[in-house]
């Protein structure tokens, strides 16, 4: 081969790529038919929501797919220029984690809880024919190079004694170890914060211009993958749907499913807040412990009639802690919440009741949040059960149907089990079961966060019409910044138990006075390539 | 309306059906059996001693051999199935209701009693439940009911820390979380949310344990301390024909394939049951799939 065509000769080559998964109602095509390729020190993201088919074929290229159910019906993929589908076992297994590396999404469930982390970066080189006292040494190397502080003592640490970050880390190194020359990364920041995800994102970055690998990124982070990337693929349902360089995708896409995608839905989202709002719930220098732990450190704020108040902050802020306290799914250490004026502490009897019909939550996992064996009309009149007194029992269903059209369900829908429904589907039926006692403040922890792009629009915009059709008031915990910009009055940000910053949310995003909001603000990626790298330089410098 | 629903489902499940009319015969042979053939049961025949199986010469009731009495195994089978079923089915259920409450109960207290239960299942787990039986049984004589109460005893830690076990999962899921925002008492919550849940996975179990049972009373009649002649059950049956079992070898075959294919059966109905009764499974699987893909 002459030089001048093996240096354009792409890294990894997908040809007319599909994949079917035998389920019992059928056959159910995961990847139709796509093509694309990644030339050698190229960044390439691949978009998409749960379901278009992007991690089946990444896991394709790994030779990770169970099969059965799965099967790769036609289609080829070829890694510098040889089929990795008809090359032997053994020959495809040598090229894995020497040609080709992945680091996934989860980095606890993918390391060994009861081996060292030295020891498993170790590994990989062994098993590629590395003399063990060699192995280490370059384990070593990898840890300093992916920037694990004090790495001869980390050597010898267990998984579990690690961050999410630094974990993901040692996945990185591990995938380094042999220099492979294809990278492929299925999610690998989503489970982390922003700040961290931010310095992730630096080191693939930095990974990338030091050996020139190409890398694959699996992302539904539009942020993410106008941060990372060169050029996109645009998946839906199992369909490459657009692909081009990432200014010309994000700029001007053409498919329509894209432009839903990067829709800016700022005014979508904004609602007026009522007025004359009377103050409802008065939290002040509320302390929680947990043990020895303090985890909510003095913290006061107020949430009055139809307001949104956006609490940010990251993981171990103490946000959730202080929703289920609210909740009273939790008693503080000291400080009160008072209700209208009264201490729910110290509510009993028909004031208690009414506080518990007053404020409803909505949770995070759409999966747990609803009983597998109740159908939706228990699932709703079970809060009537409860608290007879609110509807008369020959007055359930015509509520009930009422409710569901409310979130923009079906009546039908009402004899159906959980099991029926899709994730966005439940989170309607769980903010349903919220609104059954007419409440005035809903609790919403990271209620869209396990949500699909489009799915948790649609859910941010129903909870706006019903704050302009109710007037409810919502106390909104969430992890992404730009969704509580839009949506939110006031903001709370939280660092470690503590309100660092709170004002109306223009001001707070728009001069934030506090350095951790700053460095929060700065770490969240835009979907704009151009932006996103102007704030990187910026960050950089800072 | 539902129950003709079950029943088409169990239709269409043709190992759970034949087995649901075989717990159905020797359920029915258990209410009426020893009405029908107690004295055949009981008739010594010294004619017909030590038949083997399958001679129809001294009719039908001694198709199955008989004893050194001579005594129709067929007619014991059918009129120990009261007593065998009744024994494991009244154990079973007894330890099922209690070991499964006192676990939800386990489960749900955050405080000391949960650490006690606990603490206090390990001592009987630790404990030799056949000697336990052995000296209960010694002291309070070898009633049916006392058998009964006996291996329930035994037999209780399982459920309880199986449905402890699971309650403490259930009960950090989000379903509960919002039914206690809402006001709803510990005793809701355990009835509405965490009964449903755990229930199945019990039913398996004692599924399991209706077997086990079986041969535990067995081993007790084997030792003199259970149901005592001329009363009879499956498991007696097989302790007495153990000292023949080279010359007579139908007088522990019969009444051991019996306890073996109401185990089978048992554990065949309530793998469907919980197949049945899990709306997740039968209704939402096509779209189950879909989202695994």
């Amino acid at each position: 081969m002459p030089p001048m065509l093996k240096q354009n000769a792409p890294v990894l080559e997908i040809e007319n790529l599909v994949i079917d998964f035998q389920t019992p109602t059928g056959l159910f095509q995961a990847v139709r038919d796509i093509s694309f390729r990644v030339d050698s020190n190229e960044s390439v993201a691949i978009i998409g929501e749960s379901g278009s088919g992007k991690s089946v074929t990444a896991n394709a290229v790994l030779g990770l797919l169970d099969c059965p159910p799965g099967r790769i019906k036609s289609g080829d993929i070829r890694f510098r220029g040889k089929s990795l589908l008809s090359m032997p076992l053994r020959e495809r297994r040598d090229l894995y984690g020497r040609g080709i590396a992945m680091v996934f999404q989860d980095p606890l469930t993918h390391l060994n809880p009861v081996y060292p982390v030295g020891w498993q970066i170790a590994e990989v080189c062994r098993i590629h024919g590395m003399p063990r006292r060699e192995a280490n040494e370059h384990a070593l190397e990898l840890m300093v190079r992916v920037g694990i502080v004090d790495p001869h003592k980390r050597f010898s640490a267990y998984p579990h004694q690690f961050s999410g970050g630094q974990r993901q880390r040692i996945m990185i190194a591990m995938a380094m170890a042999m220099q492979p020359d294809l990278l492929i990364a299925d999610e690998p920041t989503t489970a982390l914060d922003v700040t961290v995800q931010a310095r992730i994102l630096a080191l693939l970055r930095r990974l990338q211009s030091e050996t020139g690998m190409s890398l694959l990124m699996i992302t539904h982070d539009l942020g993410v993958a106008a941060d990372i990337a060169d050029r996109v693929l645009v998946m839906q349902k199992g369909v490459l749907v657009e692909h081009g360089p990432v200014e010309s995708v994000f700029r001007s896409p053409q498919h329509p499913y894209t432009r839903q995608l990067l829709t800016d839905r700022s005014e979508e989202y904004r609602s007026k807040k009522h007025e004359d709002g009377e103050m409802l719930l008065e939290i002040s220098n509320l302390d929680i412990h947990y043990g020895a732990h303090h985890a909510v450190k003095d913290v006061g704020f107020t949430v009055a009639r139809g307001e949104i108040v956006g609490i940010v902050g990251e993981s171990g802020s103490g946000k959730s802690t202080v929703a289920s306290t609210i909740l009273k799914l939790r008693e503080p250490s000291s400080g009160s919440i008072l209700y209208r004026g009264k201490n729910i502490q110290s509510l009993s009897g028909l004031d208690l009741r009414g506080y518990k019909r007053a404020v409803q939550a909505v949770f995070q996992d759409p999966y747990s949040s609803l009983n597998p064996r109740m159908n939706v009309f228990r699932i709703l009149s079970e809060a009537w059960t409860l608290h007879p007194d609110v509807l008369p029992r020959e007055k359930w269903r015509a509520r009930a149907e009422e409710l569901m059209e409310m979130v923009g369900l079906n009546a039908s829908d009402l004899e159906k089990f959980p099991g029926e429904f899709s994730g966005g589907q439940r989170q309607r039926i769980a903010i349903a079961r919220a609104l059954t006692l007419n409440p005035e403040v809903v609790v919403c922890d990271e209620a869209v966060s396990a949500l699909d792009m489009t799915i948790q629009a649609q859910i941010i915009t129903l909870l706006t019409r019903l704050r302009r059709e109710l007037g409810l008031a919502y106390v909104f915990i969430a992890h992404d910044l730009t969704l509580v910009e839009k949506f939110a009055d006031r903001v709370l940000v939280m660092k470690s138990g503590e309100i660092v910053e709170q004002g109306a949310t223009a001001d707070v995003f728009g001069a934030p006075k506090d350095d951790y909001t700053r460095r929060l603000i700065a770490a969240s990626p835009v979907a704009d390539p151009k932006l996103q790298a102007e704030r990187r330089r910026t960050l950089q410098l800072a | 309306m539902k129950l003709t629903n079950a029943f088409a489902l169990l239709r269409r499940d043709k190992l759970a059906f034949v087995a649901a009319i075989y717990l159905v015969v020797v359920v029915v042979l258990a209410i009426i059996g020893p009405e029908l053939f107690g004295k055949t049961a009981t008739a010594i025949n010294l004619r017909a001693r030590n038949l083997p199986s399958f001679d129809l010469n001294q009719g039908w009731e001694y198709y199955l051999g008989s004893d050194s009495l001579g005594r129709s195994v067929l007619a014991r089978i059918m009129v120990g199935a009261r007593n065998t079923i009744g024994i494991a089915f009244g154990s079973v259920i007894a330890s099922l209701c209690i070991g499964g409450a006192i676990g939800i109960v386990a489960g749900l207290s955050r405080g000391a009693l949960g650490n006690i239960i606990v603490r206090s299942v390990d001592v009987i787990m630790s404990f030799p439940s056949l000697l336990l039986a052995l000296i209960v049984l010694y002291v309070l004589g070898t009633d049916p009911v006392n058998i009964i109460v006996v291996l329930a005893i035994t037999r209780l830690p399982v459920y309880i820390r199986t449905a402890r076990a699971e309650v403490l999962e259930i009960r950090e899921r989000a379903f509960v979380s919002a039914a206690r925002v809402m006001g709803a008492s510990g005793f809701h919550i355990a009835i509405r949310h965490i009964v449903p849940l755990v229930l199945p996975t019990l039913l398996i179990i004692a599924a399991l344990d209706f077997a086990y049972v079986m041969l535990a009373e067995s081993a007790l009649s084997f030792l003199g301390m259970g149901v005592q002649p001329p009363d009879v059950t499956w498991g007696l049956m097989v302790a007495e024909g153990r000292a023949y079992i080279n010359v007579a070898w139908w007088l522990s075959f019969w009444p051991g394939l019996a306890i073996m294919l109401t185990a089978i059966a048992a554990n065949l109905l309530a793998s469907w049951f919980r197949l049945a009764a899990d709306p997740t499974l039968a209704a939402g699987r096509k779209l189950a799939d879909a989202a695994h893909a």
